[in-house]
């Protein structure tokens, strides 16, 4: 129905204005997540190519031995990806607590609930080990691109 | 033992692999209690307010208290509607924010005592003892003679098929 005198409220009007303002708080969240992200893989790559120039050796004898660099920059994935497994799951359990002690502290008494399967939060969990990975497999391949496996066992 | 296993790098090169988990495992958790801590107090509670509408939907007059009673006549003779309620939707409770600044709005429903049942049966709730209803997700307070008047009352229309119908 239509008229100048009264204001209809719908799901579906409220609902789309609802979600617009989400859109807008996920994208703020989004934002500052992608500078996070972005720091922590610069912390990161600084850190690897740090701990690579001192496995240089290793990785020339290993490509001496006739491993082929992408077994090595795989190898290192691996290794990253392990660690950052370790660390998200180590991660969850503590959001776990977290959440819990928030609730029973805080959000209960006020009224609110924490939802702990909401899938929203769960998702911005990933870009940062993501990010490490990439930027892990990245720093070696680079790394490894330059290097000449003979001068390593030479100076051996 | 395998050299060239994750294992043995990890024992060869503790220190590293302790501070990239300790790191990510940091900001991680960071990252999700800042969401999951906001969503609860940014985003639940707008969500929760605007569910009564998967029921219903609301026609209140644009100016002044009172709808037109054509207009009341047009929505009664509309076939989608199911039914009309008369009820008074600017009653509200202000539940205290968790970060402090304003309170968080949650809209109450001031219904004729007649209705009560029917929105009820709506809403798939029960009535405890007493003068409080508890809704699914919310809580509404119910008090005779709120809404006794159509002066200062919305209509809340329902559709025959269960949509919000307008």
């Amino acid at each position: 129905m239509s008229s100048t005198q009264t204001n209809v409220t719908t799901y579906e009007t409220r609902h789309s204005k609802a979600k617009e303002r989400m859109r807008n708080i996920i994208l703020l969240f989004a934002t500052t997540e992608i500078g996070i992200t972005v720091i922590a893989a610069i912390a990161v790559a600084i850190m690897n190519y740090i701990s690579l120039a001192q496995r240089r050796e290793e990785f020339g004898v290993l490509n001496a031995l006739g491993r082929s660099r992408l077994w090595l920059v795989l190898r290192t994935a691996r290794e990253t990806g392990s660690v950052v497994a370790i660390a998200w799951w180590i991660s969850a359990v503590i959001y776990g607590v977290s959440l819990f002690c928030a609730q029973v502290a805080v959000y209960a008494p006020k009224g609110i609930d924490l939802d702990l399967l909401n899938p929203v939060p769960w998702l911005f969990t990933f870009p940062i080990p993501l990010a490490v990975i990439l930027t892990s497999a990245g720093t070696i391949a680079w790394v490894l691109r330059r290097l000449d496996s003979v001068a390593v066992i030479e100076r051996r | 033992m395998n050299p060239l296993s994750v294992w043995t790098f990890y024992r060869r090169h503790k220190r590293r692999a302790v501070l990239l988990l300790g790191l990510i495992s940091l900001v991680t958790v960071g990252l999700y209690l800042m969401v999951a801590l906001s969503w609860a107090i940014f985003v639940d509670p707008m969500r929760s307010n605007l569910m009564f509408l998967s029921k219903y939907s609301v026609v209140q007059p644009d100016l002044g208290d009172e709808l037109d009673p054509t207009v009341v006549g047009q929505i009664r003779a509309n076939p989608d509607v199911m039914q009309v309620i008369p009820a008074n939707h600017d009653l509200g409770i202000g539940l205290p924010e968790v970060m402090g600044g304003e309170d968080n709005w949650f809209n109450l429903l001031a219904l004729m005592e007649e209705d009560v049942p029917y929105v009820l049966e709506r809403c798939d709730a029960t009535l405890k003892e007493g003068q409080i209803l508890w809704l699914a997700s919310s809580t509404a307070l119910h008090s005779p003679g709120a809404c006794q008047s159509s002066a200062s009352c919305t209509r809340l229309a329902t559709a025959r098929n269960g949509c919000p119908a307008a």
